[in-house]
């Protein structure tokens, strides 16, 4: 009996110690991130769609590369398909397109201030400040809607004041804010005075001939030096389309240049548009081959101003030109999950640098 | 070229049947004894298997096969949450690696290659045994990790008997069930009906979506099941058994999303599933013969709807019909040859497909046990597949070896074994890929068992070390822009661990006590170079590390305790190990009542708590699982 009793106690004791040794668990933690000081750049990325891995990755001025920012400063997922970054003040906004929601963070520790849901069936796209405590986020998807959301943080409020709805199968995109006009870049893009963000406001823009313009996806609408925006855009000419670059006033609302770009291959949805910190040079690109237009001579490119070469099958994602007029180019590998890979050109070709990402980045932000 | 095979194979039987006749040894580890049948293990002599206990099956009939087997097998499942998608991998390999087999018929999707174990109520279940390693399967392909084998066993007592359930828990999940079992003059039925609805509006902590946690409850997570079973037996004065089961579920869920992913939408699948099955068994000397015939037919409703708008729909109708026969000769001293015959035909209709599409398979397995001596037994086999006009080979061979009598055994196992692309991996609109190639690779494992007794007291322990090399790994990338994906081969996959098992059962008097654990260390590796930074990295939702352990008290079979921990190690999410969701133990009780009425009537009554200590937990990354829950249980039997 006294055995039978001991060998009970022990056995008790053995899985009892086991369990006490391997039950503790610890909370998965992140490092924190040790160069935030002297960023240059941000650089987004998608991440894998559906599984909540979008992130930031920074670019310090010596070179130091930080990942997923977000993640390792507020130890949560930042979101589902992140697609840009946009600063107001010392905030940086970063719409999730589907999670629909925008992470609101601090631009200099990135910790998170506050997650503005959107309660609507949209894809939230870009952020553009409107001034004072508004601002406008466009919406990806087809009959979309501008979201017109309240910015006090910190505050109770109903953070979407309002939608406008863009007409029918409008996606759209980029904003440009010139003066008291809001040019949209969409499907039809489109132009409203600030004083009256209404569907019944709302102009499209149209071409000398009276077409509407057609921007590539996700590519920039800029203003030159002179005021004038200048958007990248395509046609369909049967099954296949053709690339524009237009330049338009924005007092008369029409383009009045129209670069045919036959003769360069544009992607209407990898292919960007950006220009110069002096304003002076517009640049787009046809996958890794970026060309330039003077924008006071205005004139069809015919030799790029970089050409890398690589076979490594990389897809560009995104064309970025920073402030110091070198040439950012976003490389993803479509059929894999690996990481993107970022090359800094300058105006050579020369490249300067190449660091890797998040899994499908598809924005820069330049401090 | 198909009567060429059946012709082949015929042969095949009449050679194994030409022979001596003998006695041979009956191995005690090769048979399970039920009421009133003997049947083989289908598992090779040196494989691990693993049996779930009926206790366990009895404490958990109202939760499916997926969570049984979370809280009771090292094996991993990946869910969705209650009554959600869940499937199941051994040792590193994917869900479609695992053959799931109900009385000896695959139900693995010929659409997706793996079986939602969520279909399968325990109500529906008299055992349970999991194969381990990629070639211990008898029949069929696939089972590059292992297999899950249910089974139903015919009734043959005196007097009719029966169960009614019911059940309430606390995220508003009501369960009944209806057990009748009677047996005359040779027939016996058994007819189980079963039905499961919840809200299954679980509470949970939501962590992830802003810096603000909040208490939330599950939304789009309600669902309702409803099955019923029918099982007719016949045994002849001969002793050959006719068997003819029908099992038809239905199965309406609205599928909860990832909260880190905000939809609009309300997603709903339902599907319908009828599977029937019919055996003949029988015996003469040494010949023993089995016949079987299944079929198959499962449909599948997705739609997808938001507020007044039209809902999307993709419909999915899957049919297979299986044919075989099981011949065995035991007229060898200590050798007994088996050959199999299986045809099988898939066929899918789905609106995802340009087409309907159809599949053949056939295959042909000899085999052969030899009881070289009392202590030495080798199993080997060779099965042979023909799928829609390519041939594969495979082999198994393993043995046993028993050292020093209860005290120590070794086991062994080394085999080959292929998984065909499913027709989902192949014609899936977009992204199917034909050029696709079946996966294959050599799998190895090798046990040291104890297993000795003394008085009341019995111990069992079991560690095993385990190796699988698979080639041409098939894997959903993304495509494009990244929202179409498509199926490739990777080019190898390692994956490698231990195990070990254990289990003490004494009993001081009216008292008993069960304790019971499994661990696993997992290593499994993606060796490819076609994505950057996942060379040596472990694959997603493969932990490292799993454990759990349970402990049974029974007083009399009056009342009872059962406690149950398992343990998850951390899965990383991404292939380069970037993320990853955070290990968890959840605890589990239950406490129980069994009243004896007159005669064979009881009441039992029963409580049990899930997640006692709240433990956060996702079981799929951003797919919370509820926090503390209740179950109350009241089984009438008799």
């Amino acid at each position: 009996m006294y055995h039978a009793m001991s060998r009970k106690i022990k056995s008790t004791a053995i899985i009892s110690a086991f369990f006490c040794a391997i039950s503790c668990t610890e909370k998965a933690e992140f490092d924190s991130p040790e160069n935030l000081e002297d960023i240059r750049a941000v650089v987004v990325s998608e991440g894998q769609f559906g599984y909540g891995t979008s992130s930031l990755t920074s670019l310090s001025y010596k070179g130091d590369v930080e990942q997923d920012l977000f993640r390792r400063i507020n130890n949560r997922p930042m979101g589902d398909v992140a697609q840009s970054m946009t600063r107001i003040g010392d905030l940086l906004y970063v719409p999730q397109n589907n999670s629909k929601k925008i992470e609101v963070m601090d631009c200099r520790t990135f910790e998170s201030v506050e997650t503005m849901r959107i309660n609507e069936d949209v894809i939230p796209m870009y952020v553009c400040h409107l001034g004072g405590d508004s601002i406008a986020v466009t919406d990806q998807k087809q009959n979309s809607r501008l979201i017109i959301m309240d910015i006090n943080h910190g505050q109770e409020r109903d953070v979407v004041r309002r939608t406008v709805s863009l007409g029918g199968g409008n996606r759209s995109f980029q904003m440009n804010l010139a003066g008291e006009k809001l040019f949209v870049g969409a499907d039809k893009m489109c132009v409203f005075d600030l004083s009256d963000l209404t569907n019944k406001g709302m102009r499209y823009i149209r071409t000398q001939s009276g077409e509407t313009i057609q921007t590539v996806d996700f590519s920039k609408i800029v203003s030159d030096k002179n005021g004038m925006i200048w958007a990248l855009a395509y046609k369909y000419i049967g099954l296949n389309t053709n690339g524009y670059l237009y330049c338009i006033d924005p007092a008369t609302e029409t383009a009045v240049m129209e670069i045919d770009l036959a003769s360069i291959s544009i992607n209407t949805w990898t292919s960007s548009l950006d220009i110069s910190a002096d304003g002076k040079t517009v640049y787009f690109n046809s996958h890794r081959r970026v060309y330039s237009v003077d924008t006071d001579n205005p004139q069809i490119p015919t030799q790029p101003v970089i050409s890398p070469v690589r076979s490594d099958g990389r897809t560009v994602y995104n064309m970025c030109v920073s402030g110091e007029n070198t040439i950012f180019l976003c490389e993803v590998l479509y059929g894999s999950l690996s990481r993107s890979r970022i090359y800094e050109y300058d105006l050579s070709g020369n490249e300067l640098r190449e660091f890797r990402a998040g899994l499908f980045s598809h924005f820069i932000y330049f401090y | 070229m198909r009567k060429a095979l059946i012709s082949g194979s015929l042969i095949l039987s009449l050679f194994t049947a030409k022979s001596q006749t003998g006695l041979v040894d009956v191995d005690l580890e090769d048979v399970i004894v039920t009421a009133d049948m003997k049947k083989r293990d289908e598992a090779a002599a040196g494989t691990k298997v693993t049996r779930i206990s009926h206790d366990d099956i009895k404490t958990n009939l109202t939760k499916s096969l997926s969570e049984i087997l979370l809280e009771s097998s090292p094996i991993q499942i990946k869910s969705m949450g209650q009554g959600a998608l869940a499937t199941a991998s051994f040792r590193g390999a994917s869900s479609s690696h695992t053959q799931v087999m109900w009385n000896g018929i695959s139900l693995n999707s010929p659409q997706l290659g793996n079986f939602d174990l969520s279909q399968v109520p325990i109500y529906f279940v008299d055992d349970i045994s999991l194969y381990h390693g990629g070639s211990a399967q008898k029949e069929g392909s696939g089972a590059l990790g292992g297999s899950i084998n249910f089974s139903n066993e015919a009734y043959y007592g005196d007097k009719p008997s029966g169960s009614v359930l019911l059940e309430a828990a606390s995220n508003e999940t009501y369960t009944g069930g209806l057990n009748l079992k009677f047996s005359k003059n040779g027939f016996s039925s058994a007819t189980r009906a079963y039905y499961q609805q919840s809200e299954n509006n679980y509470r949970y902590l939501n962590k992830v979506f802003s810096n603000v946690h909040t208490y939330e409850r599950r939304k789009n997570a309600d669902y309702k099941q409803a099955g019923i079973m029918q099982e007719l037996y016949y045994k002849t004065r001969k002793g050959d058994m006719l068997s003819l089961m029908g099992w038809w579920q239905a199965d309406n869920r609205s599928l909860p999303q990832s909260i880190i992913v905000y939809d609009m939408a309300h997603e709903k699948n339902n599907s319908r599933n009828l599977r029937t099955m019919v055996a003949y068994d029988m015996k003469r000397k040494n010949h023993a013969l089995k016949f079987s015939a299944a079929y198959l037919h499962g449909s599948m409703e997705y739609t997808r709807s938001f507020g007044e708008m039209v809902p999307d729909t993709s419909n999915n109708i899957n049919s297979s019909m299986i044919a075989g026969a099981d011949y065995t000769y035991s007229g060898f001293k200590n050798i007994i040859l088996s050959g199999i015959l299986t045809y099988r035909h898939d066929k899918v209709e789905s609106d995802n497909y340009i087409s309907s599409k159809e599949r053949n398979t056939v295959n042909a397995t000899i085999a052969a046990s030899w009881r070289i001596t009392k202590k030495l037994h080798i199993d080997a086999r060779i099965p042979l597949e023909w799928n829609d006009e390519t041939y594969f080979a495979r082999y198994n061979v393993s043995g046993r070896y028993r050292l020093i009598d209860e005290w120590l055994t070794l086991k062994a196992s080394n085999g080959y074994n292929y998984r065909v692309p499913t027709l989902n991996d192949l014609y899936w609109n977009p992204g199917g890929n034909p050029y696709l190639k079946p996966e294959k690779g050599f799998s190895s494992d090798f046990s040291v068992m104890t297993e000795p007794t003394f008085g009341t007291t019995h111990l069992k322990l079991e560690a095993t070390y385990f190796y699988m090399n698979i080639d041409d790994w098939i894997m959903w990338v993304p495509k494009g822009n990244g929202y179409i994906w498509e199926p490739v081969n990777f080019n190898n996959v390692i994956s490698q661990g231990i195990e070990f098992a254990g289990d003490l059962k004494f009993a001081t008097g009216k008292i008993s006590h069960i304790f019971s654990g499994n661990y696993a260390w997992i290593r499994s590796v993606d060796n490819s170079y076609r994505q950057e930074g996942t060379q040596g990295k472990q694959l997603p939702y493969i932990p490292r590390n799993r454990w759990n352990a349970g402990y049974r008290f029974n007083f009399n079979d009056k009342l009872r305790l059962h406690y149950n921990a398992s343990f998850t190690d951390a899965r990383f999410t991404s292939a380069d190990e970037s993320y990853q969701t955070e290990a968890y133990i959840s605890h589990n009780a239950e406490v129980g009542y069994n009243m004896k009425l007159k005669s064979k009537m009881n009441i039992d009554f029963s409580v049990k708590a899930d997640n006692i200590f709240n433990a956060y937990y996702e079981s799929t990354q951003y797919y919370p699982m509820p926090l503390r829950m209740f179950w109350g249980r009241v089984i009438y039997s008799f």
